[in-house]
């Protein structure tokens, strides 16, 4: 159909071959195309089935194992049993009856607010310090191998330390989220101070660039994608973490409610738990990745 | 190489004379010359003196420096009329000083033609000013301008290109072939106009300022028929055979350690005695290798130049013809 | 070395390097990567370094940076000697260098501020980055980033960083090297336009013939590494401006570009030496 709107123009008879004349001749052609409209693309339902059926399928897959694998279990509950209890505890997600007794919303809230103060704190000490790390040899030195024997310990084992120090349960889990959280930070933030491209330090070299201006208008930019990784990381096994403290050390949280589901046996609030604890961790994975990538310069 | 353009004898230098001060050292008088052809030109000038500051020679005695004249017809030159009737067309002085004493002034009269083509450059560095060596003057007769061009443009360091090896060796150094020379700077221009063989000479003059003569010819007008260097031994007391070229036999080989000439003993070793370049009209007849050489590839004169420097003799060129 | 000359001399002097040499300690024992430079630029001069990789050419241009400091010899500035990296002496690499988080204007005011700022307002200081953007050409890319411009744009815009500082001295390392030809010839071009403007000194390191007989009054060739050395110096007698289609043909043009070559490529033919 298109190939014959093209060739219409030989109606449009201009035999002479002139180059005035030929010129006409190519102008009619490009004004007879633009007449017609275009035909539209047609919608792209392959690559949005390739997309979407695929995850939908596994998760259809799961639901269909999970349920015929507990057709006779007297224990475990069923699929569709867990979306009842589901629907009943997210009809109502901020209630309150005492403190031991809240509203699954509240409790997501509690544990992302721990999970904010121990990691803000980190954030704050980590930094900076990884800055010092990778700008001064004398400092890389004194500290690297500390960082490097600190690292590996489980988080949970600072646990009773905090407790310990702090001899009470909210401070104590923010304390083990900061353990855990600043590691990452301070490698990631010495990498990028040093991983700083030769290129932009000959730049301030010759612009004679002070100190201070060195680091505020080509380190920290430099580093930012540095930097966030190491955020985006901390985050992941903050809230991991959180989870099993509050399990260890009670009182409010996602955790806690978790391990005091177990404790009434309500298999299908545990299952729930875990989805909700998956789906918070995904959602600030991904805002913490929009962050990063607006930091992206390439 | 072709054979009717070597036994042709015909060279680019065609006259070399030795001016020495007289003994009261006021004037230049005639020591030795060597005329070829130039028969006329040589009658005159065996007869003539030149006081300081006449003449070519008394001109180089004066300055303290070589001196390139391709003029002869108005300037300080009182043989023009000869000088053209031999078909010489450039003059060159070139002082030899030991120290500030002037022992004696080497001229040397070149002729080229539409056949036949040349170029002399007096290279310089004046230590004060710069570490380049640049082009003082240059004679490039028949050559076209092409090749004067770029040397009137360009400057050598120390170490680099004929001049700036002779500069740093204080030694004459020889190119045989231009063309495909690694060290000769100019090559292609070279090529373009026939030269092919490039020579130069070191020269000892007064003053702080390096000066050194680069001596450029074609195949068919070489610049001497055979040349060679000679060095010093510690003592000075002998001359050995370094290497040089023949246009007849091609590279000359280092002579044996047993081959040596004496102080004193020969053309050569008068000349690295006193300092004084000396002529041989007869080089056959020169004792050791000098005059074995010389039968051998049918060559008739030789003259020995010393090459010195602070006062002291680092080389004798022996040039045959 | 040098004889006290008269005052009108000396202001004309912008560089001058004496007895210059490099050496870098390395595992394997101290590497030479210079010696004996000696080598004076006028003001207004186009100087070139030419010569084979290796050959110690971008060497001496970051030893007149200041990024490097010479293991002998001095270096003079406008008769002071030279301490370090500083603004005097306006810096346009091979990479652009140009800092992706900051827009083209303030990538150059960057460097205006660094400068100016003690005696000047924001005002000002913006008009002098907006006015060296305008002179190489990129006042319609002010605000644009430099993941958005080309590379010879961006190029460009290192160009204007480096001369809205006003330097004493304009440095180019192979500034042209990783764009492609017909970007390259443009650049040319236009750098010979702004010199004729600015009246800048300018030293730049180059490997290509072509580029070094157009743009320079100067062409410093050096010997290959290690230890290298200057060899010749050739004097660009070229009238400006130079038109590149013209001097294609020029007969002068033709015999310098033929004299670099023969030093580069017959008398100092690089070697690949086994390590």
């Amino acid at each position: 159909m298109g190939r014959a709107l093209l060739d219409t123009p030989h109606d449009v008879a201009e035999p002479a071959d002139t180059p005035p004349v030929r010129r006409v001749r190519v102008v009619a052609v490009s004004t007879a195309a633009k007449a017609v409209p275009a035909p539209r693309e047609p919608f792209d339902w392959r690559g949005l089935g390739a997309r979407v059926l695929p995850p939908l399928g596994g998760l259809v897959l799961l639901i269909a194992v999970w349920a015929l694998a507990t057709q006779k279990s007297a224990s475990f509950p069923t699929p569709l049993a867990t979306f009842d209890a589901a629907v009943k505890l997210f009809s109502d997600p901020f209630y309150s009856n005492g403190p031991n007794d809240q509203g699954i919303g509240w409790n997501i809230l509690f544990s992302l607010q721990r999970v904010g103060l121990g990691f803000g704190l980190a954030a704050l000490v980590g930094i900076p310090l990884g800055f010092i790390i990778g700008r001064f040899t004398l400092f890389n030195r004194m500290l690297s191998p500390l960082i490097s024997v600190l690292k590996p310990v489980s988080p949970l084992a600072w646990l009773p330390i905090g407790l310990l120090v702090f001899k009470s349960a909210n401070p104590a889990a923010i304390w083990t989220i900061f353990i855990c959280s600043i590691w990452p930070m301070v490698i990631n933030t010495a990498v990028g101070v040093q991983k700083v491209p030769e290129d932009y330090l000959n730049v301030a070299r010759v612009l004679k660039l002070s100190e201070w201006k060195i680091a505020t208008r080509i380190l920290l930019p430099s580093v930012m994608p540095y930097m966030l990784t190491g955020v985006r990381l901390s985050v992941g096994t903050a809230w991991l973490v959180i989870v099993a403290a509050e399990m260890l050390t009670g009182g409010v949280g996602i955790g806690f409610w978790v391990w005091d589901e177990w404790n009434n046996l309500n298999v299908a609030h545990i299952i729930i738990a875990i989805f909700v604890i998956g789906a918070v961790g995904l959602l600030l994975e991904w805002s913490l990745l929009a962050v990063a990538r607006r930091f992206d310069y390439s | 190489m072709d054979a009717a353009v070597v036994t042709g004898k015909k060279t680019f230098i065609r006259v070399v004379e030795v001016w020495v001060p007289g003994n009261d050292r006021s004037t230049l008088e005639f020591s030795a010359g060597l005329y070829g052809s130039a028969e006329r030109f040589g009658a005159i000038s065996r007869q003539m003196c030149f006081g300081l500051g006449e003449g070519l020679p008394g001109q180089a005695w004066l300055d303290g420096r070589p001196i390139v004249l391709k003029q002869f017809a108005g300037a300080n030159f009182r043989r023009t009329q000869a000088a053209h009737a031999e078909g010489l067309t450039c003059g060159i002085a070139l002082p030899v000083f030991a120290g500030d004493f002037l022992t004696a002034v080497l001229v040397i009269f070149c002729g080229d033609d539409e056949a036949h083509a040349g170029a002399i450059e007096l290279w310089s560095n004046d230590p004060a000013a710069s570490k380049d060596m640049t082009l003082d003057d240059g004679y490039y007769g028949s050559t076209a301008d092409a090749f004067e061009f770029i040397s009137r443009r360009t400057a050598f360091r120390q170490g680099h290109g004929l001049p700036g090896l002779a500069w740093e060796s204080r030694l004459p150094v020889f190119q045989e072939d231009l063309g495909k020379g690694e060290r000769f700077l100019r090559a292609d221009s070279a090529i373009k106009v026939g030269i092919n063989r490039g020579f130069v000479l070191p020269c000892a003059t007064r003053g702080a300022s390096t000066y050194v003569m680069a001596f450029l010819s074609a195949m068919a007008t070489p610049i001497v028929r055979r040349f060679e260097t000679w060095l010093p031994d510690a003592d000075g007391e002998r001359l050995t055979r370094a290497g040089g070229f023949c246009e007849v036999s091609g590279t000359v080989p280092a002579g044996d350690d047993r081959d040596f000439i004496e102080r004193g003993q020969g053309t050569l070793g008068r000349a690295a005695f006193s300092g004084v370049p000396m002529v041989g009209e007869s080089a056959a007849s020169e004792p050791g290798l000098v005059g074995r050489a010389a039968s051998a590839a049918g060559l008739d004169a030789v003259v020995a130049v010393p090459v010195l420097h602070d006062g002291r003799l680092r080389a004798v060129v022996a040039w045959y013809f | 070395m040098l004889v006290n000359s008269s005052p009108s001399i000396n202001t004309r002097r912008t560089l001058q390097i004496q007895d210059v040499g490099m050496v870098f300690p390395t595992k394997r024992g101290p590497f030479v990567a210079l010696r004996d430079i000696n080598l004076e630029v006028q003001r207004g001069e186009f100087v070139t370094l030419i010569g084979h990789s290796g050959c110690g050419k971008s060497t001496l241009l970051n030893l007149v940076a200041g990024l490097t400091t010479p293991s002998s010899g001095i270096m003079l500035l406008q008769e002071r000697e030279l301490t370090g990296p500083g603004p005097d002496r306006g810096v346009v690499f091979q990479n652009h260098s140009l800092l992706p988080w900051l827009s083209c204007l303030d990538n150059v005011l960057l460097a205006v501020e660094r400068v100016f700022s003690e005696k000047e307002g924001k005002a000002q200081l913006r008009e002098r980055a907006l006015a060296a953007l305008d002179l190489v050409g990129m006042s319609h890319a002010v605000a644009k980033r430099p993941q958005e411009i080309s590379g010879g744009m961006k190029q460009r815009v290192g160009i204007a960083r480096a001369l809205a500082m006003e330097p004493k001295m304009l440095l180019m390392d192979e500034p042209f090297g990783a764009l492609d030809a017909l970007t390259r010839a443009r650049l040319q071009d236009e750098l010979m336009r702004i010199v004729a403007t600015t009246g800048a000194t300018v030293m730049m390191v180059t490997h290509d013939v072509d580029e070094a007989v157009l743009l320079s009054d100067r062409i410093v060739m050096m010997t290959n590494g290690p230890a290298a050395t200057i060899g010749e110096v050739l004097r660009v007698d070229l009238p400006r401006p130079r038109a590149r289609v013209a001097l294609a043909e020029n007969r002068d043009y033709v015999q310098y570009r033929k004299e670099v070559i023969d030093f580069l490529y017959t008398r100092h033919s690089h070697v690949e030496k086994a390590a």
